[in-house]
């Protein structure tokens, strides 16, 4: 628990920046505070990373000195020079029920499922396969490796995924250095703090556009399945990735309706420090980065001058919330075995139509499980009665997003070289859908509910 | 009617609602019986993964890097997850899976009969062995 301390410094320095980029007022509180500690972690995470890379070992003094230092300067900014909130913010549909009752009732049910959630994550105080095999196990290099830390991307076996990112191993890495009490309790925090503040994100971004009651419908309709708390709470990144998708999900349908500079730059940074998640980050980054600044491009409420500098903004922001990544894959990484980007140069067992229709009927499967508690059901059926309004203004722009991603995850499970085809699904499938569902859910509820403009 | 009105009426919206609260609630009927069943085992002890290898951590300390040697099968699908166990329970030294070329060596054998093989055909010897039969073995000059 005296942990909780640090994931409050790393709090505070998310919101600080937030508002050192003027657009809280945009955000909204909820969505404002959802989104800092994301924001926050992964600052930490990333300082903690180019630290490494600079005096070549883990230092406790230093680093949390270095952070400390970055509070402080943010800190002395906002006091001395207060940065002036843009506050031309577009329609906030108003609640039903009075805001007292209303909060009450919201707080109430998140402290519910808040202790099912801290509950529910001692299932597996290890966290599960590949959260100690890969995540934590190179924790212990960041931590304990001294001047070698570098061999957790040049020297593991590719059994332990080398070539896999490290912004969770770096978060439970700096939380874990103030107190220095025990690894994997903080693994096992940092997973409860991302699980939850994905269900707050959820009611955040929604309550934006659609009314509070409906966001928080959301939000406890994600919270409450017990599958997507199983995969977020054993330790896995894929929570990070799912966490931060629905951030780029809720930031880039702002960005649509606000066209502001700031916040435009503000989303690519998010969508950046998506790839220091996962390697599946990196191809969500192209798809939504594209598909984004397509729509921008081809918006006609906007002048080409105008739609060429949000762009411009959203790609810096990227290039800035990808520069840690852009290091680890350029100067340590191996490349990943488990894409091929030329399968012409391997025998491909699986690159025909019965590698296809298993990879469909695996994940076919997977949506018509128990485990879902019949979410991925319900989702469709919406998805089948609202079909056209998903291809609407700027819901077109999410589901070309998931059509092309779809396409990309088959492309890569037939292009498997290396093992079974049918182990690979079983490893990865639930846990991929498990990532996508806060975003699907946020994407079904929007497109329901959005108000025309 | 047309397809804009279908799509934005008021009762198709209000089973939108429905669906969603049934889910919660079964969603709400599931978690509570793990959240006690969860409950009911918050005494249980877990075993560290790797926890047989932890005896070679006080040995290995300081070596960056050491090879892993057993006598049972180590492809992605098929391996047990003892070399995963291993290189978790030992980071940070690296170990590398199948080389006998280092100077340390754990060796992973489920009978003495194949450590004691693979201990002749390095020239190693033993330097430290955990109850659980794991050894940390350090090759001849």
């Amino acid at each position: 628990m005296i942990n909780l301390f640090i994931y409050a410094i790393s709090f505070f320095i998310g919101f600080l920046i937030i508002r050192s980029l003027k657009i809280t007022k945009i955000l909204s509180m909820p969505l404002c505070l959802a989104l800092s500690i994301g924001l926050g972690l992964a600052t930490c995470a990333i300082v903690l990373f180019f630290f490494l890379c600079i005096y070549g070992q883990f230092h406790q003094g230093f680093i949390i000195s270095l952070n400390l230092l970055l509070l402080l300067t943010l800190s002395i900014i906002h006091i001395f020079y207060p940065p002036k909130q843009i506050s031309e913010v577009s329609f906030t549909p108003p609640a039903l029920i009075h805001p007292v009752r209303f909060y009450m009732i919201a707080v109430s049910l998140w402290i519910i499922f808040l202790s099912i959630i801290a509950i529910l994550a001692q299932q597996y105080p290890y966290g599960g396969w590949d959260a100690w095999g890969l995540y934590n196990m190179k924790a212990k290099f960041i931590l304990y490796g001294e001047m070698f830390w570098k061999s957790l991307a040049t020297e593991l076996h590719w059994h332990t995924q080398p070539s896999y990112p490290i912004l969770l191993p770096l978060i439970n890495s700096w939380i874990f250095s103030v107190f220095q009490t025990n690894l994997i309790r903080v693994a096992s925090m940092t997973a409860i703090v991302f699980c939850a503040a994905t269900g707050f994100l959820m009611y955040g971004g929604l309550s934006r556009f659609i009314r509070k009651e409906l966001a928080l419908l959301g939000s406890i309709l994600l919270m409450s399945n017990h599958w997507w708390i199983f995969w977020s709470t054993t330790q896995y990144s894929d929570i990070l990735l799912g966490y931060f998708l629905l951030a780029n999900f809720i930031l880039l349908t702002l960005l649509f309706k606000e066209k502001n500079k700031n916040l435009s730059f503000f989303t690519g940074i998010f969508l950046g420090l998506m790839t220091f998640a996962k390697n599946e980050g990196i191809v969500i980054l192209i798809l939504l980065s594209s598909l984004s600044s397509v729509y921008l491009f081809l918006d006609k409420t906007l002048s080409r001058q105008r739609s060429s500098q949000l762009i411009r903004w959203l790609l810096g922001g990227a290039v800035v919330g990808s520069v840690a990544t852009l290091v680890f894959k350029l100067t340590m990484a191996p490349t990943t075995r488990e894409v091929l980007f030329n399968p012409f140069t391997h025998e491909l067992k699986y690159f025909n139509s019965s590698g296809i229709l298993l990879t469909t009927k695996f994940y076919c499967v997977q949506f018509l499980s128990r485990d879902w508690n019949f979410i991925w059901i319900a989702l469709g059926l919406v998805g089948i009665l609202q079909f056209p309004k998903f291809f609407q203004k700027e819901c077109k722009v999410f589901a070309i997003f998931f059509i092309l991603y779809a396409f990309i995850l088959i492309y890569v499970y037939i292009s498997t070289a290396h093992f079974s085809l049918l182990w690979r699904l079983s490893c990865t499938a639930s846990r991929i859908v498990a990532n996508l569902l806060p975003s699907l859910i946020f994407f079904t509820f929007y497109t329901i509910w959005r108000k025309d403009d | 009617m047309k397809i804009s009105n279908f799509l934005n009426h008021p009762y198709l919206r209000l089973f939108f609602i429905a669906l969603f609260c049934i889910l919660i609630a079964i969603n709400f009927f599931t978690i509570s019986t793990k959240t006690v069943e969860q409950v009911k085992n918050l005494d249980k002890k877990f075993l560290e993964p790797g926890f047989e290898f932890a005896g070679l951590r006080k040995d290995l300390k300081g070596i960056p890097k050491a090879g892993y040697l057993s006598e049972k099968n180590q492809t992605a699908e098929n391996q047990d997850g003892r070399f995963m166990m291993a290189q978790y329970m030992l980071a940070p030294t690296v170990l590398d899976l199948n080389n006998p070329n280092h100077r340390y060596l754990i060796l992973d054998c489920t009978q003495p009969k194949a450590a004691i093989y693979l201990l002749e055909k390095t020239n190693a010897k033993p330097i430290a062995v955990t109850p659980f039969g794991k050894i940390l073995a350090e090759r001849k000059p």
